[in-house]
């Protein structure tokens, strides 16, 4: 039973990570830790730099300042499985591959009988999932939502034991209101049970408030988690909201401190308190 | 055979017996002069006398075909591979694309038969200078092609992969089949350009055998013997319209066709 495993107790860290999109830093510096089970999710304007400081932690763009830790891994290599479910899914998939195919292809470097031990993970994640999804299908034959539900499902199946760390950058944005609200209880579920350190970056406020356990509302650019720091005196602050109230499963809890429009915007619909 | 596939077949079967049909009209009409537009029924004829052994080598289109097929696919071969290979390097980077596609379009730009006369010095008048014509028309067009297929391959699947951690051979056979699409679009483009090209050149200058397309229909162009030259027009049309068929038949097995719609 996956949620019998012992948790590796490491989390995902980060340590005043800086990043830069198009020439121009986004990310002053942001430290934050995401622990095992744990689903934090990333929140803000668009052009903020949450896809940005997503690709830097997947190790796809210039982490110009800081560090990025990785939880150790079990695996013989010793490198951690990280998965992702990207912003451009549609184009994730290869026309010329079943989607079971694709998912298969992403599984590659875990050993041997690598596609038929994904194709099985796939087919009964499917399934414990609830995603009416057809896995023989070619991309070119699936909807936008039915992609972006493939993509998740590969995210998932990747890996014999799930992946350590999972990166979704707006997972559920072309799904319908009711595979979105499944496919985020399964998310939850699938995080909690095998100690996945998940980093999500979401724009609806349900989303949040449904996915996650904790969320960084940025409140614009260039922004840092530790204040006005490392001599960018215009850096915006984040808010960092635990939810809890609203959430059946969650517990009560603070936030930090935040002064902007966006911020209490974001803390007054997710009905988090200011910080003690 | 899928019911798609089938009612395509009927299409371009119904489109070929119409264009029959109007060619055999306008033929018998007698609007258009004999030396203008030969009748189908002469040009199936002398198609038929293709495959009459008692006729001698050089009456039989077929075997004219058969050196101009040869060449025109030689030399579409060597200018896959060849400019398969530079497409590839070209693509491989904005930069090396940057510096060299001037060079590949300036080349494209020029009519490869103006080098012809200098290939047939070069390699004694000989069947080189042939396939060295259609090698030099046909690899700018597949260089440039495949480059921009190269470049064009999707960053997201790239990405997708080096995240997962997978081993490089797996990265390296989907880099290969992201480029894939167009290589085949090359082969198509370079097919019927080595044909046209074939037959030019053996207009040109007839090879040393004498037995080339090209040269039966400038004979047959110059003795006013126009069922002979439709009947070389109709061979080389069908055989570059089967040529693509067969190479649309095997993208679509490979699951290609699809590879820039989504």
């Amino acid at each position: 039973m996956a949620g019998e495993r012992e948790q590796p107790a490491e989390p995902l860290t980060l340590r005043r990570v800086a990043a830069s999109h198009a020439a121009a830093r986004v990310v002053v510096s942001a430290s934050f830790e995401v622990a095992a089970g744990e689903i934090v999710g990333l929140a803000g304007p668009n052009g903020c730099g949450k896809s940005t400081l997503l690709r830097t932690v997947a190790g796809l763009h210039p982490c110009e300042r800081g560090e990025v830790v990785l939880p150790r891994s079990r695996t013989p290599a010793g490198v951690a499985r990280v998965a992702l479910v990207p912003q451009g899914y549609a184009q994730s998939f290869w026309p010329w591959a079943s989607l079971r195919s694709g998912i298969a292809l992403a599984a590659s470097g875990s050993g041997r009988g690598w596609y038929r031990s994904a194709a099985a993970r796939a087919q009964s994640l499917r399934a414990e999932l609830a995603l009416d999804l057809d896995l023989g299908l070619r991309p070119y034959q699936c909807s936008g939502g039915m992609l972006q539900q493939a993509a998740l499902l590969r995210a998932l199946a990747a890996f014999a034991s799930g992946p350590e760390v999972l990166l979704a950058d707006e997972p559920f944005s072309a799904l319908d209101v009711d595979v979105a609200r499944r496919a985020r209880a399964a998310l939850r579920r699938f995080v909690r049970e095998r100690g996945v350190r998940a980093l999500v970056v979401l724009h609806d406020v349900e989303s949040l408030v449904e996915t996650c356990d904790r969320v960084l509302v940025i409140d614009g650019k260039p922004w840092s988690t530790d204040g006005a720091s490392e001599g960018v005196s215009t850096a915006r602050m984040v808010l960092n909201a635990r939810l809890g109230s609203r959430r059946p499963d969650g517990d009560a809890d603070a936030a930090a401190p935040t002064t902007s429009s966006f911020g209490d915007a974001m803390a007054r619909v997710l009905g988090a308190g200011p910080h003690p | 055979m899928t019911k798609g596939s089938a009612g395509r077949l009927a299409l371009a079967a119904a489109t070929f017996a119409a264009g029959l049909a109007l060619w055999l009209a306008l033929a018998r009409s007698g609007w258009i002069g004999r030396t203008l537009l030969a009748d189908p029924i002469d040009v199936a004829r002398a198609l038929a006398g293709a495959f009459d052994p008692a006729a001698p080598p050089g009456a039989r289109v077929l075997v004219h075909a058969e050196a101009t097929l040869v060449r025109a696919l030689a030399g579409w071969v060597i200018a896959l591979l060849v400019g398969m290979g530079c497409g590839v390097a070209l693509g491989a980077r904005a930069w090396a694309y940057v510096l060299g596609e001037p060079l590949f379009e300036l080349a494209r730009a020029v009519p490869p038969i103006l080098a012809f006369p200098l290939l047939l010095v070069a390699f004694d008048f000989g069947e080189p200078a042939y396939v060295g014509t259609i090698v030099l028309g046909c690899v700018p067009i597949v260089a440039i092609t495949v480059a921009r297929g190269r470049l064009g391959a999707s960053r997201e699947r790239s990405e997708l992969l080096a995240v997962f951690g997978v081993p490089r051979s797996v990265r390296a056979l989907t880099a290969i089949m992201e480029v894939m699409p167009s290589c085949f679009l090359a082969a198509r483009l370079a097919l019927s350009t080595s044909l046209v090209i074939a037959v030019v050149t053996e207009m040109v200058f007839t090879p040393r055998s004498g037995i080339a397309l090209g040269a039966l229909a400038k004979e047959a162009q110059m003795s006013f013997e126009t069922d002979v030259y439709f009947a070389v027009v109709v061979v080389v049309g069908l055989f570059g319209y089967a040529a693509n068929v067969v190479l649309r038949a095997v993208e679509r097995r490979l699951g290609l066709e699809r590879s820039t719609s989504t």
